[in-house]
């Protein structure tokens, strides 16, 4: 078996490959879709150990003894390898909590959009970007324990109207945005949904409504309930928390920086 | 009857100016107790009967609330597992239904709320369409098409 240890967010992992190749490709998965945060480490303690072989043409993966199944190819290990090895980092986080979100800065303040996949988030974000908002993520908003936003910038990812199985990558420098490089102060806190009809009608949450409606969206909040908890009170009490249905985000994108701009500056 | 006791083992709480929030570990369901029932919930000492929660109530608000507005609240938490042991709220013959149209009415008080949303049961279920295969499309979550695993994602 051939050995790669590494640390991210603080969660220590040991992956475990049949060979040299599978093994490199792992890791090449792996950097990418941590953007880089990732820290080698010899012999890390208590890491979550991920097994990778080859089978009859197929490869194999074992995520803490989870059996994931084969992959038929390594296109498709990629893909699943690269949402694993992600969700693995968030939900074991040391210091940090993944809302599963859309986020952009705008004037200085984070907007999260938090939903669910095929949800919509990157139009909106690309909307918003757009309009001059800088990109923080279309995917996670990390969030420190004082309830600070960090940016997650994971090229975006596009899915066709007329076919949702095409999807394809917006790579950042072909956007016209600036990615924060400090932490962003919580601005608001958005749950939107498209519907074709929909009608644009914020209606404000209160704090307590806030947290509820965002624990569905938190990776670690089985893993580290305490610290998830105190993060999203702090998270829901430092910004604004709205809900509406929306229509088209080329349209909603402008709404939402309206209400940020009411009612934040 | 027993005075109801307030539940402390096994959960996160989180108090926010008007609110209280409440993680249950063993259940792992998130509670948002509104300010009414938040009160009552404090006040589920074991030393104070439903008399005594309706009295430091209005101290405390200056509003008149009666035993069906305490009731409503200590049957809603008793409904999540916030006390420790149930309690079966005496509505006095009428229907939680009727008691709410009738507090609601009356009072200027809100009434009691606990919402309640249950934690995704794990991390892939957080807005994840990976797959290996067709079975993992069955129990994807919300917003991932459910019908096949092609290249690692599912799809229609």
């Amino acid at each position: 078996m051939k050995t790669f240890s590494f640390e991210s967010y603080g969660v220590p992992v040991s992956i475990l490959a049949s060979n040299d190749d599978l093994l490199q490709m792992t890791i090449d998965i792996a950097r990418k879709s941590l953007l880089g945060n990732l820290r080698t480490v010899v012999e890390p303690e208590a890491a979550h150990i991920i097994r990778v072989g080859r089978e009859d043409g197929s490869i194999t993966l074992d995520f803490d003894g989870e059996d994931c199944g084969k992959a038929d190819s390594d296109y498709a290990f990629a893909n699943y390898f690269d949402t694993r090895i992600r969700l693995l980092i968030a939900e074991f986080a040391v210091d940090r909590v993944f809302i599963h979100a859309g986020v952009v800065s705008w004037r200085g303040r984070a907007i999260l959009l938090p939903g669910e996949s095929h949800a919509g988030k990157s139009t909106l974000v690309t909307e918003l970007i757009k309009r001059g908002a800088d990109y923080m993520s279309d995917e996670y908003a990390v969030v420190d324990a004082e309830a600070s936003v960090h940016a997650y910038p994971r090229p975006i990812s596009m899915r066709s109207t007329s076919l949702p199985t095409t999807t394809w990558k917006v790579p950042l420098d072909g956007l016209n945005t600036n990615v924060p490089e400090r932490a962003v102060e919580p601005g608001l806190i958005l749950f939107t949904r498209y519907q074709s009809d929909g009608v644009w009608a914020p209606k404000m949450l209160t704090t307590g409504k806030g947290v509820l409606q965002l624990v569905p969206h938190t990776v670690s909040i089985r893993v580290h309930p305490n610290f998830t908890m105190s993060v999203l009170s702090k998270l829901a009490s430092r910004g604004i928390i709205a809900e509406s249905l929306r229509g088209e985000a080329e349209n909603a994108s402008q709404m939402i920086i309206d209400l940020v701009d009411k009612t934040i500056f | 009857m027993e005075n109801p006791v307030a539940r402390k083992n096994g959960l996160v709480i989180q108090e926010t100016p008007d609110e209280v929030l409440v993680y249950d570990l063993d259940t792992n369901k998130a509670h948002c107790l509104n300010e009414t029932s938040a009160f009552v919930w404090k006040s589920c000492t074991g030393g104070n009967s439903v008399a005594d929660i309706v009295r430091e109530f209005e101290s405390t608000t200056g509003k008149t609330v009666n035993d069906d507005l305490v009731w409503l609240a200590i049957d809603q938490l008793s409904d999540n597992g916030l006390l420790e042991s149930g309690m079966t709220a005496r509505f006095a013959g009428q229907s939680r239904r009727e008691v709410i149209k009738k507090i609601g009415l009356a009072s200027m008080i809100a009434l009691p709320v606990v919402a309640s949303l249950v934690a995704p049961p794990n991390a892939l279920a957080v807005g994840s369409c990976a797959c290996l295969n067709n079975a993992a499309c069955t129990t994807a979550p919300v917003g991932c098409p459910m019908t096949t695993c092609t290249g690692g994602t599912c799809t229609a």
